[in-house]
């Protein structure tokens, strides 16, 4: 195994900084690199191992059980369950996604600023912040061609007269294979840099407030080695632990309101395409083509089609399983997401994880019924032979015809949605009905506490969304700073 | 201290596993990934969210007493055609819990066995390319 590229510094059992940032995912990297470049002695406090960006192998099984929360296994329970995936490691989501890349659509922030009243918020007040982002984590379309399974999506799209682009990503394509520009490569080095401390395996169980500072009950867990309590003494906290643990964390130091309320999802519905010639070449560069026709209700992409996520995706339909042994080369992982499901976010006694609950209106359902209509009637037109929906209610689909007889709703209770993104747990604004920070992630009556991650975004992105995390970090941070954090 | 012979839910767990790859491959001997795949499963266990992790134990618990009634032995100490049988009724039930907790090891069998089946196509690509 190679060595990780950050340094960790050694945990003690009491630490002092000015300002302490839990998280090192893309809202606690680029929020800890700034403080520590305006001079503030910064802790930079993660839970996940500090690992190399290329260990271990991306999308393999080690990395998920290294690299993700809980071994990928989290599920938002409900009558029509939502399982989700957050990274948890130095780095955090954008050390193991694919790091696809957008900045926020302007109708997003314009409806975030009519419906929860967030000031400051327009495309053209964030545009600096995503411009200062792209200039340290590098945003590159692919120069070469893409892959196959990706072309074979656009291509469909474009036999239907459908909306499609390729999507560009923080990678920098220059070199050997290129290098992906996760936080770990780009923004925790810089951070240390200027002089910032990080620690590692470290979880923040509680915050409360103790003659003017902040304390955090946290217990370090090395790989090798017993676990120890450690206490932090910090003036601000920046709470940056992904739109899950954000708010759990809140909720047990006290902090309760509008707070792990209104979790939000981008649903997602797999197929498995197959083809009659091959699609799926390991040395591909990761796929890149998107439509979106149909944006905002839905849109679709292609995923990571190795053997194991193809068996994954077909585990649903046992007769069919056994291609994916000779077949894989001719399939392809597509899907269609959606922006559907709302999700609170509880503590449970006596346990340290978190329960989630989702629901799913009407509206939810048709839509994720009628996306994987579109999305078969892409792959059709791009000449797919069969199309497995992973959800197994839904038949083999080889025709139009097939298509048809498809149902106007997802059936309730299939077990079949998956997300990798989740938001807006915490969202910020001046409306403090539904929020619970101000327009720059300052909790409310809690003096100097500041969210820093997804949680704060007001609803979905529609687009992926890491590139609106970082910039709304960076916004804030920003903000605090120029302001002495007052 | 852990007792020298697995706990009734390692062994369940072990036969449950080694169950599921003699269904998906029942032409094959599966019996050289077993370590790998049911390793992976330990490790996935461990680490998922605890009240997951503490539902399933009770669950599995559960799945391996239940031919108790019928056959005088638990899951894990079954015949193979017998525990064949047992997953499909389980797999095929109508109370969501069943169908759940055969659903969960047989996803996390399927990604252990492939990952494992996409491993060894690595390796053989690479002595190809070598000779």
């Amino acid at each position: 195994m190679a060595c990780a590229r950050n340094r960790t510094e050694p945990v003690i059992r009491e630490m002092v900084a000015e300002v302490a940032v839990i998280g090192s995912g893309p809202g606690g990297a680029v929020t800890a690199m700034l403080c520590a470049e305006a001079g503030k002695s910064v802790l930079l406090v993660e839970e996940g191992q500090n690992l190399p960006l290329h260990w271990p192998e991306h999308f393999s099984r080690d990395e998920i059980l290294h690299k993700y929360r809980n071994a990928g296994v989290n599920v938002a329970l409900g009558s029509t369950q939502i399982a989700y995936v957050e990274g948890c490691c130095v780095g955090g989501g954008s050390e193991v996604n694919r790091g696809l890349y957008y900045r926020t659509p302007s109708y997003v922030l314009d409806a975030w600023r009519k419906d929860f009243d967030v000031r400051y918020l327009s495309s053209d007040e964030l545009m600096p912040h995503f411009t200062e982002c792209e200039a340290i984590a590098r945003v590159e379309y692919l120069p070469c061609e893409a892959s196959a399974i990706s072309k074979r999506l656009y291509e469909g799209a474009m036999n239907l007269g459908w909306h499609a682009i390729e999507a560009p990503r923080l990678y920098s394509y220059g070199g050997r294979g290129g290098s992906k520009q996760s936080m770990s490569e780009t923004f925790v080095p810089r951070f240390l840099k200027a002089g910032g401390r990080l620690i590692a395996d470290t979880a923040v169980r509680r915050l409360s407030r103790q003659e003017g500072k902040w304390r955090l009950d946290a217990i370090h867990t090395p790989t090798h080695g017993p676990s120890q309590r450690v206490e932090i003494s910090a003036d601000k906290v920046f709470v940056a632990c992904g739109a899950v643990q954000t708010p759990a964390l809140l909720r047990r130091s006290g902090l309760r309101k509008n707070i792990g309320n209104s979790l939000r999802f981008h649903p997602m519905l797999k197929v498995v395409a197959e083809f009659d010639y091959e699609v799926n070449d390991p040395g591909d560069f990761d796929p890149v083509h998107q439509i979106k026709e149909f944006e905002p209700h839905f849109g679709m992409g292609c995923s990571i089609s190795k053997q194991p996520m193809l068996a994954l995706t077909m585990a649903g339909r046992p007769d069919c399983l056994a291609y994916v042994e000779h077949r894989w080369r001719r399939m392809g992982i597509y899907y269609v997401q959606t922006t559907g499901g709302c999700a609170t976010i509880r503590n449970l006694p006596f346990f340290r994880d978190p329960l989630v609950r989702v629901r799913h209106s009407e509206w939810d359902l048709h839509h994720y019924a009628e996306g994987l209509k579109r999305l078969s009637e892409a792959l059709l037109a791009a000449g797919a032979i069969a199309i497995y929906p992973a959800a197994p209610e839904y038949p083999v689909l080889r025709s139009m015809a097939d298509l048809r007889k498809l149902p106007e709703n997802l059936p309730n209770g299939s077990g079949n949605l998956t997300s990798v993104h989740v938001f807006s747990s915490c969202p910020m604004g001046e409306n403090e009905a539904l929020c619970a920070t101000d327009s720059f992630g300052r909790v409310r009556e809690a003096d100097g506490l500041y969210i820093a991650d997804a949680s704060l975004l007001c609803g979905p992105t529609i687009v992926n969304p890491q590139g609106t995390v970082m910039a709304v970090a960076h916004r804030n941070a920003t903000h605090a700073i120029e302001n002495r954090f007052a | 201290m852990k007792s020298k012979s697995p706990q009734l839910h390692e062994k369940c767990v072990r036969a449950l596993a080694d169950t599921l790859v003699r269904m998906e491959r029942p032409e094959k001997d599966g019996r050289e990934n077993m370590v790998s795949v049911v390793g992976f499963l330990f490790a996935t266990q461990a680490r998922m969210p605890d009240h997951l992790r503490f539902a399933f134990r009770i669950l599995t618990l559960v799945f391996d007493a239940w031919p108790y009634a019928t056959t005088g032995k638990p899951f894990h100490r079954l015949d193979l055609p017998r525990r064949i049988d047992q997953v499909e009724r389980w797999k095929r039930s109508r109370l969501a819990f069943r169908q759940g907790l055969i659903a969960f090891y047989r996803s996390f069998v399927i990604f252990g066995l492939y990952s494992e089946l996409s491993k060894q196509d690595a390796d053989r690509g690479m002595r190809a390319k070598q000779d």
